[in-house]
């Protein structure tokens, strides 16, 4: 039996489930809806309401806010999927507006890929930045340093920084080690 | 080359190659994403080969790009754009009315199920008790009348409890003006009699009879179901008036 929590005990518990992880899972679940946000918000709801009624669950644990957030996010996806079976079992339903169905292993690389977008997230805009512009713009550090008006130098030296700090995010979350 | 010679000599190529790593410590993020133009590239690499700290440290981030790749650039966008990752107003207000609606249901359910829970036991008690009440039990039985001249007086027994505790209620109507009046002068009375299977008598009350209303007596039964044999009605003269046998 859970530990009996007084009303305002638990209004306090979902406020805080609300506050640290709202925002990231709202993120999430408009990209696994493909942008319609009131199922997003149906999403979260009932993702967050899952983790208040599990004290015991990952979503609070505390050392490691990773592993919560992957946490969240695998039952958010979980959510998203059976919505989707439970639509399209109804041949009279259109679901053209559904994402496509995901099997386990896109799915998992799904939660790992929305982990490191949280932890590109908790990088400083400078550090993730140059990132943007190296890894995902392909652009060398010369091309860098001229769109970001900085030294060559401090390029790759926030470079360098970045993903260390990348590699302690994702370590921390527990997708790395 | 002596001792010391050898010392300062190897202290003097660790320094050049401090001298050297710190020129590209900064190299190697760059380099891992390639970002470095063609000339800084093969220098780092001839750097790299003989520099350990500058291997672990590729080493340490080797796995980085890989995991950049899975992320599209348009989901951090996301991350630059504050509105974006602010969920609707509407969102907490409804979780907090979902956590108060389940609070409700759980009370609710706590009720119902402590209900349930004594419903059973209550049952199990029962069925301990030989099954018996179930016959008996709040089921109002009719006293049968004896004797030639009380006709007017008519009265039920009700049986509660259980084998071990029972409970006699006895629901005793008069009727003035029927075949055998009395006077009003001489109201008539009238006593709880209930017999046990040794024959053995036991009163439990009595009571003046008031013409058009009824008297409503409990009482405990000083015997248990198994050894109650009758109960019985007795007028002021120790006459059995009415009688139900068990």
């Amino acid at each position: 039996m859970p530990q009996p929590r007084t009303a305002g005990d638990e209004q306090a518990l979902m406020q805080a489930l609300h506050d640290e992880h709202a925002a990231a899972l709202w993120a999430f679940a408009v990209r696994l809806t493909g942008g319609d946000r009131q199922a997003a918000e149906d999403v979260v709801q009932e993702t967050l309401l899952r983790a208040w009624r599990h004290p015991n669950s990952p979503a609070f644990s505390v050392e490691q806010v990773g592993s919560a957030r992957g946490w969240l996010y695998t039952v958010a996806r979980r959510i998203v999927i059976d919505e989707w079976r439970a639509r399209n079992s109804r041949p009279e339903r259109l679901v053209a507006d559904l994402p496509e169905p995901v099997g386990v292993d896109h799915t998992d690389a799904l939660v790992q890929s929305r982990l490191i977008v949280d932890a590109l997230g908790q990088l400083s805009a400078e550090h993730r930045a140059v990132l943007v512009e190296m890894f995902y713009r392909r652009s060398s550090v010369r091309e860098t340093a001229q769109r970001l008006q900085i030294a060559e130098g401090t390029v790759k030296s926030r470079t360098h920084y970045a993903l260390r700090a990348l590699k302690l995010a994702l370590s921390e979350m527990g997708v790395v080690q | 080359m002596s001792g010391d010679e050898f010392a300062s000599a190897e202290h003097r190529a660790r320094q050049a190659a401090e001298a050297e790593h710190a020129t590209f410590a900064f190299d190697d993020a760059a380099y891992l994403l390639g970002a470095l133009d063609a000339d800084e590239q093969a220098q780092f690499e001839r750097h790299l080969l003989g520099c350990a700290r500058c291997q672990d440290a590729l080493a340490e981030l080797s796995a980085l790009p890989t995991l950049l790749g899975t992320v599209s650039i348009g989901e951090l966008t996301d991350l630059d754009d504050a509105a974006a990752l602010r969920p609707p107003d509407t969102l907490l207000a409804g979780l907090l009315a979902q956590v108060a609606a389940t609070r409700r249901h759980r009370a609710w359910r706590a009720t119902a199920i402590g209900f349930a829970v004594a419903c059973v036991l209550a049952l199990v008690v029962g069925l301990g008790d030989h099954l018996w009440s179930d016959q008996h039990r709040a089921q109002p039985l009719a006293m049968v009348s004896v004797g030639p001249n009380h006709g007017d007086v008519r009265a039920t027994v009700t049986l509660t409890g259980s084998d071990s505790a029972v409970r006699i209620r006895l629901d005793c109507g008069y009727r003035s003006g029927g075949s055998a009046p009395y006077p009003a002068t001489a109201a008539p009375s009238y006593t709880m009699v209930v017999v046990n299977r040794l024959g053995q008598l036991r009163e439990l009350g009595s009571w003046t009879a008031q013409s058009g209303e009824d008297v409503e007596l409990s009482r405990d039964s000083p015997w248990s179901r198994r050894n109650l044999s009758r109960i019985e009605v007795t007028d002021a003269a120790g006459v059995t008036v009415l009688q139900l046998s068990l």
